[in-house]
């Protein structure tokens, strides 16, 4: 099951995931997850903005911002949606179900 | 195989990718639809169904080939050039052959074990014989 994301905000219940059509979307849009942390005022936006088109087509823009305002946690959302957006991708490469990777790999 | 791992994604859009990998997804099966706009890790769901349907599809040619050499054993006899005159060949199978099921794999097993210990149990049984014969 695709990961999603549920927002409730004045009284509406919103679902927030990406599908590869909305991913392609978005891209067309100038989204580009390459770009996210050298220009995040652009992305950001369009990143939340994009996990609205799969089951909210017609939700307004200023709406959107005005959701995104409000949100709390704003670091772990943005990693979560990069996160789900990336899905997108990595669910179309082979694993090997079962096996366990033996290379360990950390932030610095 | 999927056509993505052998080249850096940084390079490629990812509607480039989606498209690249599209035709495959097709061939095993699964709508553009579902592709596009469906849940995204139903494709993990196709990769494993269409592997289920491979190993389906080679344990029916296997099956294919032991009928044939089943056809051809039968027959045998009456293909040989010096076959006596009257030879006529064996009946076909009159029933197709059982699945070796897991079940049927553990029972034989099972009975295996039975066996060995029944061989051991009258080894033994031997040996304490000799041993009271001689011991008398």
């Amino acid at each position: 099951m695709a990961q999603q994301i549920r927002v409730s905000f004045n009284d509406e219940e919103y679902t927030l995931e990406y599908t590869r059509a909305t991913a392609k979307a978005m891209e067309k849009g100038g989204f580009d997850i390459n770009a996210i942390s050298s220009q995040p005022n652009t992305m950001i936006p369009l990143l939340f903005a994009g996990a609205f088109l799969c089951h909210h087509r017609k939700v307004k823009e200023e709406t959107i911002n005005a959701i995104f305002n409000k949100m709390t946690n704003k670091e772990a959302l943005i990693n979560k949606l990069v996160e789900m957006y990336a899905d997108t991708v990595t669910t179309l490469l082979e694993d090997a179900e079962g096996e366990q990777g033996n290379a360990s790999w950390e932030v610095c | 195989m999927l056509g993505l791992s052998d080249e850096p994604s940084q390079t490629i859009s990812i509607a480039d990718q989606f498209n690249r990998v599209l035709p495959y997804y097709i061939s095993i099966g699964m709508p553009t639809d579902e592709f596009w706009n469906g849940d995204v890790e139903l494709v993990k769901a196709y990769r494993k169904a269409w592997e289920y349907k491979q190993q389906q599809w080679n344990i029916q040619a296997y099956l294919n080939g032991v009928y044939t050499y089943q056809a051809i054993v039968r027959v045998a006899p009456i293909l040989h050039a010096f076959a006596k005159r009257g030879t006529k060949p064996m009946p076909y199978l009159d029933k197709p052959l059982e699945m070796d099921t897991k079940e049927q794999q553990e029972i034989k097993e099972q009975n295996k074990s039975r066996e060995l210990q029944d061989k051991i149990a009258s080894a033994f049984e031997r040996f304490n014989k000799s041993f009271r014969k001689k011991n008398k």
